[in-house]
């Protein structure tokens, strides 16, 4: 670690020098306090050594051998020498030994030769550091031009090398940050170029600004000039302009959202696409732009399409194969059985038909209690006489069917014997999830009011069955009948009512 | 007198609406598979209500009622179907039920609209 050199005072010896700081040096002539010049003889010794001890330098005087007779203070002040130590070749102690070879021989051809002498090499200070110091030497030469002196001069650059130091350290710390940045640079760009996505980027009033070189390929578009500062969703067709309107404006507020929506490429290919929009923040974390990612879902849209298709034509050919049934059922049972026999199994067909067409909507998957209830009891509800009430609660196709079959079987009990036979009574369906020791259980209550007095039937049918079985065919069921009316509660994990 | 034509190309099915038609009143029933002969039966023998479905083998039901209308002037038609969403156009339908349904709904739409016995 270098260190500078601490400044001298700048004090001057007593006696000899009392009055030098009462006469000036003016022109090359010396003036005292009065204004008086002074003769140049005048200029005594003591002038000149309180002058050269005080430069700011070190600096001395060798013969024309290079021998050197006279430091001044400063040399002995920072190297804490004496003139005894450092006359003639003495310097060379406080030379670092691993440069003094260098500077011998560059000194030495500098006395060969009478030419001035330039170097930067390190001295060792009182301190016991070295420091780097430039080092000019120049000779003095006589009348006949002979080279009669040398004189040299010593400066303390260490602060200029750290700063030079520091200099070339920035300079390679940016070049460092410069490389670095272009490898990132390279890096990103590969990895968006290499994505099959169309990645934009939109400024925030929508218009596009950038777009992926693989954005650009699979949306068609040869030059992104042919598009640059477009409002992006003029690119959509129909529903997606709205939606992708909506999503510049989520962004701008600082939201993600995904949508579907169609789009032609630049060439005029319909195609879907799945697009998320996000916002783009910058340092103060406010949103700068926008960045929309569109994902061609051509190929699975269609297939949805075509499932979609499958699906109508399949719920289609059910109901006739159900019809073809009830058919069946009428010509061969018509004269054999009870009309009511024959009635209640047509009604039972049509109340599965009704799950059939609720979970269609869903591809079979799953059905909420509300739309399967709803479909099941829309027909025996002449006027807003059931109730319908409970949390939004998915189930699955078995469950599904169960829960028709059963709500089918209440409410045809209702219209012949209870609330709904009637034209004041009414019901209520009710279904709620209760927690049970960390399982879930759907809670599901028929509750007639307004109707005769309700009475346990004398022969227990299918029908019964069908309600004593409840949601999963395995009971949890309670059945009252009371004065009021007929009350019915049945429970079923909710896990299993998912599954199934 | 009741004549009632059912158009029905599902054979079975067919046979249950006409039987539900003779159990409600029906004098006379005639049975058509494909739109054409829907029409041509009914110009051959004008019916008083028509029982249709809405996609048949050849044409649709729809379409053959259409015609008929046309020819002969408005009269009681009840559609049962599989797709009442494709039933197009029938805003001036007595009733559309949804297949499969219940033998007592067809009886109960049939006697809405049969016409009281002379």
């Amino acid at each position: 670690m270098l260190e500078a050199m601490s400044e001298a005072s700048g004090q001057i010896d007593g006696g000899a020098t009392a009055d030098f700081g009462g006469t000036y040096w003016w022109h090359g002539e010396r003036i005292n306090d009065a204004g008086v010049i002074l003769a140049a003889s005048q200029i005594d010794s003591a002038d000149y050594r309180a002058i050269v001890d005080n430069l700011p330098t070190l600096c001395w005087i060798a013969n024309a051998d290079g021998y050197i007779t006279w430091y001044n203070r400063r040399w002995h002040e920072y190297c804490g020498t004496t003139p005894a130590q450092m006359e003639g070749w003495g310097w060379q102690s406080v030379h670092d030994p691993a440069v003094l070879p260098q500077v011998m021989e560059s000194w030495t051809a500098s006395i060969a030769s009478g030419e001035p002498f330039e170097m930067v090499f390190p001295l060792r200070g009182a301190d016991g550091v070295f420091r780097p110091f430039l080092t000019r030497i120049i000779p003095v030469r006589d009348t006949a031009g002979t080279v009669c002196r040398w004189v040299g001069n010593n400066i303390d650059i260490t602060r200029q090398i750290l700063a030079q130091n520091d200099l070339r350290q920035a300079q390679q710390d940016l070049q460092a940050a410069n490389a670095s940045l272009a490898e990132r640079q390279g890096f990103l760009s590969s990895v968006l170029s290499a994505s099959t996505d169309c990645i934009k980027v939109l400024e925030l009033d929508g218009t596009l600004s950038f777009m992926s070189e693989g954005g650009m390929e699979v949306m068609e578009i040869g030059d992104f000039n042919a598009v640059r500062g477009c409002p992006w969703p003029d690119l959509m067709k129909d529903g997606g302009v709205g939606l992708a309107k909506d999503a510049i404006d989520a962004a701008r507020e600082g939201r993600s959202t995904v949508f579907e929506a169609a789009a032609d490429t630049y060439a005029g290919r319909p195609k879907w696409w799945s697009i998320s929009v996000s916002p783009i923040r910058g340092h103060d974390g406010r949103v700068e732009r926008i960045l929309s990612v569109s994902r061609d879902i051509t190929a699975l849209h269609e297939a949805r399409e075509r499932q979609d298709l499958l699906n109508g034509e399949l719920a289609h050919r059910l109901k006739n194969t159900l019809s073809v049934i009830q058919a069946i059922a009428n010509q061969t049972l018509g004269s054999a059985v009870n009309r009511d026999a024959l009635a209640s199994f047509g009604s039972r067909l049509v109340a599965l038909s009704g799950a059939h067409d609720v979970l269609t909507k869903q591809s079979w998957a799953a059905a909420s209690i509300a739309d399967v209830a709803g479909g099941v009891l829309g027909s025996f509800d002449d006027g807003a006489r059931i109730l319908l009430s409970g949390p939004d609660v998915a189930i699955g196709a078995r469950a599904t069917l169960s829960l028709s079959l059963l709500l089918h079987e209440l409410a045809t009990n209702a219209v012949k014997y209870g609330a709904l036979s009637v034209t004041d009574g009414s019901v209520e369906l009710l279904w709620t999830i209760e927690h049970e020791g960390g399982e879930k259980i759907l809670s599901l209550s028929w509750c007639e009011r307004g109707g005769p007095p309700a009475k346990a039937p004398s022969r227990r049918g299918f029908g019964s069955r069908i309600i004593r079985m409840g949601l999963t065919g395995a009971g949890g069921t309670d059945i009252k009948y009371e004065d009021k009316g007929l009350s019915f509660h049945a429970v079923a994990p909710l896990d299993q009512l998912q599954q199934s | 007198m009741c004549h009632v034509l059912v158009i029905e190309d599902d054979w079975l099915v067919g046979e249950m609406i006409a039987d539900v038609a003779r159990d409600g009143g029906a004098t006379s029933i005639e049975r058509a598979d494909t739109e054409a002969q829907a029409v041509a039966c009914a110009l051959a023998r004008p019916p008083s209500v028509i029982m249709s479905d809405v996609r048949l083998a050849e044409g649709t039901g729809p379409a053959a009622v259409w015609q008929i209308r046309q020819l002969l002037g408005p009269r009681p038609v009840i559609f049962i179907t599989g797709t009442p969403e494709e039933c197009e156009p029938c805003d001036y339908a007595a009733a559309i039920l949804s297949k499969p349904v219940a033998p007592a709904d067809i009886t109960r739409a049939f006697k809405a609209v049969v016409p009281a016995q002379a």
